[in-house]
């Protein structure tokens, strides 16, 4: 361990420049000259690729949406090519498809409203096949460019990694907004917005260390609320957040496709006023016969739409109780003035009695004009029930579809795009058990359109991902605050009580079914 | 005449021999004693997996670069995937523990002192001791080897100029620690020592403790780490066992130890040989070191031949005896067989289950392998026989209390609902598994089967996936997406057929069921399903329903037993004692065998004096494996 010089310094400095010369040139000779397509044989069909990102509407400020050719080949070529500039072409020894980004971004934004078509060519046996032609069509409209959402494995009861992201549409880039991890495993949860505005952002924590509590982040501060909120909505106005209490159950079937069932054993809407740091309960939707839950504000904020269903049982802590199968909720909604904070009666827009389901999570478009809300066979949470699926309702007509997007599995958790155009919504198609995030395309008529997965970089991405994707919330901009400022302000000592009117306090205390990871 | 420079020679090979004895009795003490596979086996056991878990490809490297000791988790995920070949994993060990070695034996020599063939074992040892308890300590020691690694190269490259040497500080501390995480701190404490007792640069030295104070609260501490495991992480580092936490803490406090002490141990000598001389010892000429009592080593043997050669024998036999000793009392012997139970049983190699928990002390009840027994009992043909010559305390067979700090107690449970045909249950525990513990390959790969069988084949290649970035499995894992793709139902598969006829079609709520309910629903749907029928006489057994017994008999002839297995006649004999009219059961005979053991252990328990006589009477009369026994006292085992 003598100190001495070190005279082979040039020498490791001219070895490594020799690797990397030799590198480069074995990658130029590897890499694939643009081969003669022109002679492709032609296939009658077009390729089968994944995800599908065929027949599509896509927003003209997406990331690339990169795929894989699920056809047989040595070689790949994948032309792009609009009515205007000039196309992408994309040559690959391997089934997956990466987009140069830049050129994409120009791709789309100089075809707009118009039609993307994508020539894909397979290489097998020294013959090319071209398989017919996909077509896209660019949308005018942009999605709003954040994404927040919650990734989460599949939890039955408990948990490990639970993590509120934000991924950036155009660019693909995902960072985290709070990780439970560095919090002792805490469940962060909730994530709520007024609108599609990250400035103000409510969020859930809960663990055995920090305790229940709702961190509050509003111009550039983070402040750690004393009490859990659950499903939350802000007033447009972002003075108010109305918040439902839920006693949440979990169960397990024995038998049958999916082994988790949930039930609110009681539940009940309470708002919070940010001026006054003061919670109270919203009369009409907190009384002991009715179980409330779902709050969604019209955007004038005149209307607080939420789902109402009888209570069955008494005994309030069975679980499952008796009659768990047969709660139905109905669709009402309650008018509020925010000047003088007073609620109206409740009117039931859409009843379980007249639609024979569960009618949850409703959302008003920000224009007003549709309400987007899931329906399953029974109870509360549609994410658990096979068969809930997406129904859109025109307010302006009174009238409600079941949307052309739905498939044989669970449809859930959407948001409204801040221009009305797009929804972001989970869907667990594709096997049933993993929920993906994906986006479709709104038309004037509130018709939606063949939905497709959030693109990644890597194509085959969601092809081995174990972890859910939920709560997708679509925002006009990045959350300001930081992680660090988060989980500073979640690990604090200093909590801003909430004065909790004594009747909504009832049911505040369970807001999560699941448990910590400990063993 | 010996020439000093062939005494040189012979201590160099007489040392090197005898080092390399040391590391390949170590060696192969940890391929065929402790066995790393079952190390490996354990992760997700005794630790949650997802610490260990390493994926194949470019992403997950890139990830973990970008976190603090990033490098060093990316190394021990990938080496801890390699001890499930045991020779590698020994390997593995044995190289590590070499390298500590070898850069005790520089520490030693940069100190200023010629000895040390002994000591320059010593973190081997400790290893090796950590090692028999079944810890994977693989985080501690690499970060520990990148910090001496580092230090060398420091002792080795870093400019004469004090100036310079603060710049490498700066530069090599937060590498470092980036790389390797709090562990890395002995660095900046070797440099801080080295500056200043061999350097005398007293400011360089202090810079380097700033380095060590300032770096993992920059780094760790402002990002979100928590402060303890910023500064100490790997004291507690998550392979380690709690109670070998002291362990590592000696490990890393040895290297600081050994370089200071020998320094000042150097001082002390020069100082008694010229009690004027500066205390601080100039930079060792490494081709002459200083040597213990100051004279020539021609003159020391000289004047010492006889007592010296011995003494430095004696001492190496009696540390070779030591690590021996302490290896061998420290070999924690229950949890080896604990978990070579399960790696069999996981394996479904059940006859060789029942060997090796013949291995555990008599008396020992531990839950883990009492699920793999009972399992393995009724895969080998056994339960309504043998039951009770295992230690039962009741049934934890279907839940495992919180107590038990079992980490992979819902995969173990996932594993027997799955076998009996409880698919849904088999898929919670199997989720929860992989919710707490991580992603197992076989945790995959049977979350995989489970969405097969329910005709989920979409999920079940998602699993297969990810199953396929796990080294080691991508073969398995294509190997069982190829027939999906060609059958997505896996018609032709014969576990996948199994399960699925075994399958309980009718739902009920899981937390309002029993799981007498649960089994009789399996037998309802299957009445040939034999594993849910020995489970439910199992249950009815243990939890002490005779009557249950009694009355489900007549199931008997819907499986092939060539007689009434021994535990039914004796709950049969319990039954007509306590009943005045017993149930015929058309085609059934007792063993006489039976009604003897019944009769001798009715004639002990009434003239024992006192329960733990009666105990004892009828345990010396080999009564401990009956069912009499287990009634009357709530245990048993041979």
């Amino acid at each position: 361990m003598q100190g001495n010089s070190c005279p082979r310094f040039p020498i490791a400095v001219a070895a490594i420049a020799a690797i990397a010369a030799i590198a480069a040139g074995a990658w130029w000779a590897v890499s694939p000259g643009r081969p003669a397509v022109e002679d492709a044989e032609a296939v009658p069909r077009p390729p089968r690729i994944s995800p599908d990102y065929a027949g599509i509407v896509l927003p003209p400020n997406i990331a690339p949406l990169n795929f894989a050719v699920r056809e047989d080949g040595a070689r790949f070529l994948v032309r792009m090519r609009g009515e205007a500039r000039e196309a992408i072409e994309v040559l690959s020894r391997s089934p997956a498809i990466a987009i140069p980004p830049r050129r994409w971004r120009a791709l789309l934004d100089s075809n707009r409203g118009k039609d993307l078509r994508w020539d894909v060519y397979a290489e097998a046996g020294g013959q090319w096949r071209r398989y017919g032609t996909i077509v896209n069509r660019v949308a005018e409209d942009e999605i709003d460019p954040y994404l927040v959402y919650r990734l989460i494995p599949p939890v039955h009861n408990k948990y490990r990694e639970v993590g509120v992201y934000q991924r950036n549409l155009a660019t693909g880039e995902e960072s985290a907004v709070l990780d439970g991890k560095p919090l002792g495993t805490a469940c962060v949860n909730c994530h709520s917005f007024p609108g599609n505005d990250p400035q103000r952002m409510l969020i859930g924590i809960r663990s055995d260390s920090l305790g229940k509590a709702t961190l509050l982040a509003a111009d550039g501060r983070v402040t750690k609320l004393g009490t859990p909120f659950g499903y939350t909505a802000w007033h447009p106005s972002g003075r108010i957040a109305a918040y439902s209490t839920n006693k949440v159950r979990q169960f397990f079937h024995t038998a049958g496709p999916e082994v988790r069932d949930v039930v609110d054993l009681e539940s009940a809407l309470a708002y919070f006023r940010l001026d006054a740091r003061e919670s109270k309960r919203v009369p009409g939707a907190s009384d002991e016969q009715h179980l409330a839950t779902y709050p969604a504000w019209s955007p004038d904020g005149r209307w607080l739409y939420y789902c109402r269903a009888p209570l069955l049982w008494t005994d309030h802590d069975a679980v499952p109780p008796e009659r768990y199968a047969e709660v139905k909720y109905d669709l009402v909604r309650i008018p509020y003035d925010i000047e003088t904070d007073r609620w109206g009666s409740p009117q039931t827009v859409l009843s379980a009695k007249e639609t024979g389901l569960s009618i949850l999570l409703p959302r008003v478009s920000p224009h007003g004009r549709f309400l987007l809300f899931c329906m399953c066979r029974y109870g509360c949470f549609p994410a658990f029930q096979p068969m809930s699926d997406l129904y859109m309702m025109d307010l302006e007509k009174g009238t409600y579809t079941k949307c052309p997007i739905n498939s044989e599995f669970s449809e859930s958790w959407h948001s409204w795009s801040s221009n009305s155009r797009w929804i972001a919504f989970s869907s667990k198609r594709g096997g049933g058990t993993f929920t993906r995030c994906y986006l479709s395309y709104i038309d004037q008529t509130g018709e939606a359109h063949k939905p497709f997965v959030v693109p990644q970089a890597d194509p085959e991405f969601y092809e081995s991902f174990l972890k859910t994707v939920s709560l997708p919330e679509l925002l006009t901009g990045p959350v300001p605050v930081s992680t660090a400022a988060l989980m500073r302000a979640a690990r604090s000592q200093r909590t801003i009580p909430v004065e909790v009117e004594p009747d909504s306090r009832r049911k505040i205390d369970d807001t999560e079914p699941y448990r910590q990871a400990d063993r | 005449m010996e020439t000093r420079q062939e005494t040189i020679t012979r201590k160099a090979l007489r040392s090197g021999t005898a080092t390399g004895l040391f590391f390949l009795l170590f060696y192969l003490y940890v391929w065929l004693v402790v066995s790393p596979r079952l190390i490996l086996h354990g992760l997700g056991i005794t630790t949650p997996y997802y610490l260990f878990s390493f994926h194949t490809g470019w992403p997950f490297f890139v990830e973990h670069l970008a976190r603090v000791g990033g490098l060093v988790e990316y190394g021990v995920r990938l080496l801890s995937q390699c001890y499930a070949f045991g020779w590698v994993g020994a390997l593995i060990v044995t190289a590590a523990a070499w390298c500590m070695g070898f850069l005790a034996a520089r520490l030693i020599r940069r100190g200023g002192w010629g000895g040390g063939n002994v000591l320059r074992c010593v973190p081997a040892a400790i290893v090796l001791v950590m090692y028999c308890g079944y810890s994977h300590p693989l985080g501690p020691v690499l970060s520990l080897l990148m910090a001496l690694g580092g230090f060398a190269l420091y002792v080795r490259l870093a400019p004469e100029a004090p100036i310079a040497r603060v710049a490498t500080l700066l530069i090599a501390c937060p590498v470092l620690y980036h790389a390797a995480g709090a562990g890395s701190l002995l660095f900046a404490v070797l440099v801080a020592i080295d500056e200043l007792l061999i350097g005398n640069r007293k400011r360089v030295a202090a810079v380097a403790l700033a380095c060590a104070l300032v770096v993992p609260w920059a780094a760790g501490t402002l990002p979100g780490r928590d402060f303890k495991e910023a500064y100490a992480g790997f004291l507690s580092d998550p392979g380690v066992a709690p109670g070998r936490w002291p362990h590592t803490f000696a490990l890393y406090l040895f290297f600081p130890t050994v370089l200071a002490g020998s320094v000042l141990w150097g001082n002390a000598r020069a100082g008694e040989a010229s009690p004027g001389a500066k205390a601080v010892v100039p930079v060792p000429k490494p081709a002459r070191p200083p040597r213990k009592g100051g004279p020539s080593p021609g003159q020391e043997s000289r004047r010492f031949p006889v007592r010296r050669v011995p003494a430095r024998a004696v001492a190496a036999a009696a540390f070779f005896c030591g690590v021996g000793a302490a290896a061998w009392l420290s070999l924690d012997s229950r949890t080896r067989t604990v978990l070579e139970t399960d790696y069999y049983a996981q394996h479904e190699r059940w006859t060789e289950v029942l060997r090796s928990a013949d291995r555990l002390p008599k008396g020992i009840y531990n839950h883990r392998c009492n699920r793999n027994i009972m399992q393995a009992l009724c895969h080998t043909g056994r339960l309504g026989d043998e039951m009770f010559c295992y230690a039962q305390r009741g049934m934890h067979l279907y839940s495992t209390p919180e107590r038990y700090g079992d980490y992979g107690s819902y995969f173990q449970e996932s594993r027997l609902f799955l076998d009996v045909g409880l698919v849904n249950p088999a898929e919670r525990c199997a989720y929860e598994s992989l919710a707490t513990s991580g992603d197992q390959p076989a945790v995959l790969e049977e979350l995989a089967i489970i969405h097969v069988v329910k005709g989920e084949p979409a999920t079940a290649r998602i699993f297969l996936h990810a199953l396929a970035q796990h080294p080691f499995y991508r073969q398995a894992a294509r190997e069982m997406l190829r027939p999906l793709e060609a059958d997505p139902a896996l018609e032709n598969d014969r576990r996948v057929s199994r399960i699925r006829g075994n399958m309980a079609s009718r739902d009920s709520i899981a937390q309002a069921t029993s799981m007498e309910e649960v089994l009789q629903v399996l037998l309802e749907k299957n009445p040939h399903n034999k594993m849910a029928f020995e489970l439910l006489m199992a249950l009815y057994l243990s939890d002490g329903r005779p009557e249950r017994v009694v009355a489900n008999l007549p199931r008997l002839k819907g499986f092939s037993y060539p007689r009434v297995p021994r535990h039914y006649q004796e709950a049969f004999v319990v039954y007509a004692q306590s009943s005045d009219r017993p149930p015929p059961v058309p085609g059934f005979e007792l063993d006489p065998e039976v009604l003897r053991r019944a009769r001798d252990f009715q004639r002990i328990t009434a003239g024992a004096t006192s329960p733990q006589e009666a105990v004892r009477a009828a345990l010396e009369a080999g009564l401990g494996d009956s069912y009499f026994f287990y009634l009357a006292y709530g245990v048993s085992g041979r």
